[in-house]
């Protein structure tokens, strides 16, 4: 299998075409338009056409990946005495050997990418223990454990620093807090005016509800009264009487 | 009902739902405050059990006095404002025939005329519901009437409409 590369080999020709597009088509856009104020449609459109010709490079690549390797695959190139192999593609079995090989392709790539993040991860590994274990690792780790050490009391003396000024500025706040609602209070209770609107307010919000209940008391006393007078075939009354009006 | 009806009901005599709302709120007054009384005894009772005699039945004396308790609550405050406070609450008031607050001694036949009332089924209590002038038997027996007096006016202000008249 030739690599990715050998269809963007290809693309010089492309890049050619894009030039002459670019130079014939755009000519005036590119000449005219500043490199710093527009976008650079020359270099866009030929890097486009690159990444067209890398494509169909790799499609083709794997196409013979693919028509080479099963063995029934060759067949029919006997049976028609075609034995021309890589010459012989058409487009369509080009695009499809491709796109058929694509899982294949994605899968062999990852496999790889993961295989050699493991064989670095182990080699590293095994160097680290090797050299740590050696005597230039125990003179290369006093050292470190120096530097260790003293990173670990700065970070102390820092975390420290931010306790102590947490605790100060907690105390701080309090006091803060304990003195503006002392001063606030002091101002409420030596407020002649203020005092006398809370008292208002207050007497006003219990006053009506006061006199909410007793209106809705009376309300049911004329409701149950006219109930009560018809019942008894009594004459209606607007209003009850007075003490006076019926005895002694 | 009309603002300006309300205003003309001061004065007049008071209905069943008024009074049976304040009458409710008395008792829960009483409850509350027998049952306060009974815990500060136990806890006294508690306390000083050493230094108490053994025959002694603080609890005994206790229920023995709550009927006097109740009964200086009602007569005490018929007798001084004309109202106790479940009949402030709604706007009422305890009157004679000449609007002045019943002495205490029709305070008093007032209050066994609540005993009076209440041992029959409540009748005395429901009658108010069917007489002319919404009077119990209570009311009949101590000669008072429960007005409405939804201002607050003060006494000066209810009264003097009787003693005009």
């Amino acid at each position: 299998m030739e690599p990715v590369g050998t269809g963007a080999e290809e693309s010089p020709e492309p890049d050619e075409s894009s030039a002459e597009v670019t130079e014939s088509g755009n000519a005036g856009a590119v000449d005219e338009a500043p490199a710093a104020s527009g976008p650079d449609w020359g270099t866009a459109y030929s890097s486009l056409i690159r990444f067209g010709a890398g494509f169909v490079g790799t499609a083709i690549d794997s196409a013979r990946e693919a028509r080479s390797s099963p063995a029934p695959a060759s067949a029919p190139d006997e049976a028609t005495g075609d034995e021309s192999g890589d010459d012989a593609y058409q487009p369509g079995s080009v695009v499809f050997g491709f796109a058929a090989d694509l899982p294949n392709r994605i899968e062999r790539v990852t496999t790889s990418i993961g295989d050699s993040t493991g064989v670095v991860k182990n080699t590293v590994s095994f160097g680290w223990r090797v050299l740590a274990a050696s005597p230039i690792g125990w003179a290369i780790s006093k050292p470190v454990d120096v530097v260790r050490e003293r990173v670990d009391a700065e970070t102390e003396r820092l975390a420290a620093i931010g306790r102590q000024e947490f605790a100060e500025g907690r105390v701080m706040f309090d006091a803060v807090v304990d003195n503006t609602i002392d001063g606030v209070l002091d101002n409420v209770a030596d407020s002649e005016a203020l005092n006398e609107l809370i008292r208002e307010q207050a007497l006003g919000i219990t006053d009506a509800a006061v006199q909410e209940v007793r209106e809705t008391g009376a309300a049911a006393d004329n409701l149950t009264d006219s109930i009560v007078r018809r019942l008894l075939r009594r004459e209606p009354r607007h209003l009850p009487p007075r003490p006076a009006d019926g005895a002694e | 009902m009309a603002q300006e009806s309300f205003a003309d009901l001061n004065g007049r005599v008071a209905g069943f739902i008024s009074r049976l709302v304040a009458f409710s709120i008395d008792a829960v007054l009483v409850v509350l405050t027998v049952g306060l009384l009974s815990w500060v005894i136990t806890q006294v009772e508690i306390v000083f059990e050493t230094f108490l005699p053994r025959d002694f039945d603080m609890h005994g004396g206790f229920l023995f006095a709550i009927p006097f308790i109740v009964a200086f609550y009602y007569i005490g405050l018929w007798a001084l404002t004309g109202a106790t406070v479940g009949k402030s609450l709604l706007g009422l008031r305890v009157v004679r025939a000449d609007g002045f607050p019943p002495s205490i001694g029709r305070s008093i036949i007032r209050f066994i005329g609540y005993g009076l009332s209440a041992i029959v089924f409540f009748l005395g209590f429901i009658w108010i519901l069917f007489d002319n002038e919404h009077r119990g038997w209570h009311d009949e027996l101590a000669g008072t009437w429960v007005i409405y007096d939804l201002d607050r006016r003060s006494q000066g202000e209810v009264y003097s409409h009787r003693i005009e008249s």
